[in-house]
């Protein structure tokens, strides 16, 4: 007979608990399992969808490294960015505009961008990081009107409101299935950099301001410095993201900087799950699943969207990640309580904690 | 008699017409417990803010180890060996015990920008030796949000401990304790804290403690020292006792 979950505290299931077992080898092995059995499953997905459908899991693909580094600010540091479209947005125009103006090739374009991005980080993070919480989130929403009313206005340049078409990636890259993998490596490559970023010391320093920055800074650290480097290696990458953009679209326009651009993947982060890494892509694929399929069905799709975050962020503000580790802790529980059919408290999750 | 440590001379510090802090003067010596002590409001911490860098003084001077620290910022000071416990609470909510010293050690041996190697493993094992000695090693992998309120105190002491600071400044480290947590924790300063050769400066209600485990005190009433000595001589002193210690009951100095 299996005890009741009533007869154990509740709060064994939600805190850790030096008495459990540490991971056993095999759990621990399971996530980089999954990792590489759900990068398997894209390319069999992105190489047998059809090509409009492959196209979309693409942008799903480059949207989820635009979530992953914009979480490194929002669930890492804390930090509340309506800004990150002026990143992405620099990197597709990066792309866009030096193959108009005929001064970047596409490979050195895509080279570029990422540092340009990184460099106007700088500015803008030496700017807003000045500021906390409501008034970062609104000022980096203000910079990036700035930056999109910049785009729309200097026409010459930027080609203004229509922004920039054509044929501006090689033409190897035209083919979708090379587009794909393109896409998918570089997505890759990209997510696996920020993964390391995040188990470093940099990263431990970063979750530790994120909780509790007066805290950190009277243990002699400087926290504007730390949330700079945050806010330029997110730039970075969000860069990157934006040049996969025109890698999907071959055009640039204004409204990839403008703040609804910078909200997308806040949703997405919070959607998967801002304390989990990979928590965002999860997000991505799911908001642009719903975005594909659900504007098939209803024109409020939008409506659906507010509706399911009011729910997440109500009942479950660590996302689809954290109710998926909440249901493992629950299974591992009640098999453990099944197993030791004794008096002693159960177990509960082990680890290292949040944004794991 | 060895030089002071810490010297703190003629500080002020006004908030518009308001001066919380008046024209303080006192020296903390190196190995020592310096007690800070008034009732509620007589600006300890103010006084204590103004040190550790977390407010700028209006005027006056503060000297740590000979080298001039007012107005510098609060995470330079601790950079300079002077680091703070919080009067509320404040521990990383979301991080486990043993993250949360790491970070400190991370802090210490100036690796918080290190994004390339697994140095923060390194300070990890590292805390566990830390956290045994404030009684926490059983709680390493437990989130640091969820301890009780008196293993929070004592973490915050174990990340304070492991910068390997010069001086260490407690605001209030028995604020809301049971008597048993205020023991354990006068206690853990005493041994662990004085014992590694640490200068202790604590603000601090609990009259038993500050008579109890101090070498010096220093009485502070709106804003202004009106006694500075050994216990024995502000326990004897009449000011302190008419203004201070006559409020209440001497158990909790009126200043509860």
């Amino acid at each position: 007979m299996a005890l009741s979950m009533n007869d154990q505290p509740r709060a064994a299931l939600t805190t850790t608990d030096h008495t459990a077992p540490r991971a056993t080898p095999a759990r621990r092995a399971l996530r980089p399992m999954a990792i590489v059995v759900g990068l398997i499953v894209l390319v069999v997905l992105g190489m047998t969808l059809s090509p409009s459908n492959a196209l979309e899991l693409q942008y799903a693909t480059s949207l989820a490294l635009f979530a992953v580094a914009t979480n490194l600010m929002l669930g890492f540091g804390g930090l509340v960015s309506f800004g990150q479209g002026v990143f992405y947005g620099v990197g597709a125009y990066t792309v866009a505009l030096g193959w108009m103006h005929h001064s970047l090739s596409f490979g050195e374009a895509m080279v570029v961008a990422p540092f340009l991005g990184a460099a106007i980080a700088v500015v803008l993070g030496a700017l807003a990081l000045r500021t906390r919480r409501l008034y970062f989130a609104l000022l980096t929403l203000t910079l990036s009107q700035l930056a999109y009313v910049i785009a729309e206005n200097q026409a010459n340049f930027t080609g203004g409101t229509n922004g920039v078409f054509g044929s501006m990636v090689p033409t190897w890259l035209l083919d979708p299935r090379n587009s794909f993998l393109f896409t998918l490596a570089l997505v890759a490559v990209s997510i696996a950099i920020l993964w390391k970023v995040t188990r470093s010391p940099f990263g431990l320093v970063l979750r530790a301001i994120r909780d509790n920055r007066s805290r950190v800074e009277a243990l002699g650290v400087n926290v504007f410095a730390h949330e700079l480097a945050a806010f330029v290696v997110s730039g970075f990458f969000c860069s990157v993201a934006g040049t996969l953009f025109v890698v999907y679209s071959q055009s640039s326009y204004p409204e990839l900087l403008n703040w609804t651009s910078s909200g997308v993947p806040i949703f997405m982060a919070v959607i998967g799950g801002m304390y989990s890494f990979l928590g965002p892509v999860l997000g991505a694929f799911v908001y642009e699943f719903a975005n594909h399929f659900l504007i098939q069905y209803t024109q409020d799709w939008q409506l659906v969207l507010g509706v399911v975050l009011l729910v997440i962020v109500l009942l479950r503000p660590d996302g689809l990640a954290g109710a998926g580790s909440a249901v493992a802790a629950r299974v591992r529980h009640l098999r453990t309580v099944r197993a030791t059919h004794d008096e002693r408290p159960g177990v509960a999750e082990t680890g290292e904690g949040d944004a794991s | 008699m060895s030089q002071p440590l810490l010297v703190v001379e003629g500080l002020v510090r006004d908030f518009g017409s308001f001066r919380a802090v008046d024209h303080v003067d006192f020296e903390v010596l190196p190995g020592t417990i310096h007690a800070v002590i008034g009732p509620n409001g007589a600006g300890k911490s103010t006084l204590f803010k103004l040190i550790t860098g977390s407010l700028k003084p209006t005027s006056g001077h503060v000297t740590l180890s000979g080298e001039s620290i007012e107005g510098k910022r609060a995470h330079a000071v601790a950079r300079r060996g002077l680091v703070q416990v919080f009067q509320l609470s404040s521990v990383y909510s979301r991080l486990t015990v043993a993250e949360s010293v790491a970070a400190s050690i991370v802090s210490r041996r100036r690796r918080t920008l290190d994004v390339v190697t697994n140095f923060h493993r390194t300070a990890l094992r590292e805390a566990t030796a830390i956290l045994d000695q404030v009684g926490l090693a059983e709680r390493a992998s437990t989130i640091a949000g969820t301890l009780s309120h008196g293993e929070q105190r004592a973490l915050e002491i174990a990340m304070a401990l492991a910068i390997e600071p010069t001086v260490l400044m407690l605001d209030e480290p028995t604020a809301g304790m049971s008597p048993a947590e205020t023991r354990a924790t006068a206690d853990l300063i005493v041994s662990e804290v004085r014992g590694r050769g640490i200068t202790v400066v604590l603000s601090e209600h609990d009259m038993d403690v500050v008579f109890g485990i101090s070498d010096h005190v220093t009485v502070l009433h709106q804003g202004q020292v009106i006694a500075d000595g050994t216990p024995e001589a502000v326990r004897s002193h009449d000011q302190v006792m008419a203004i201070y210690l006559g409020h209440g009951a001497a158990k909790d100095g009126g200043a509860s």
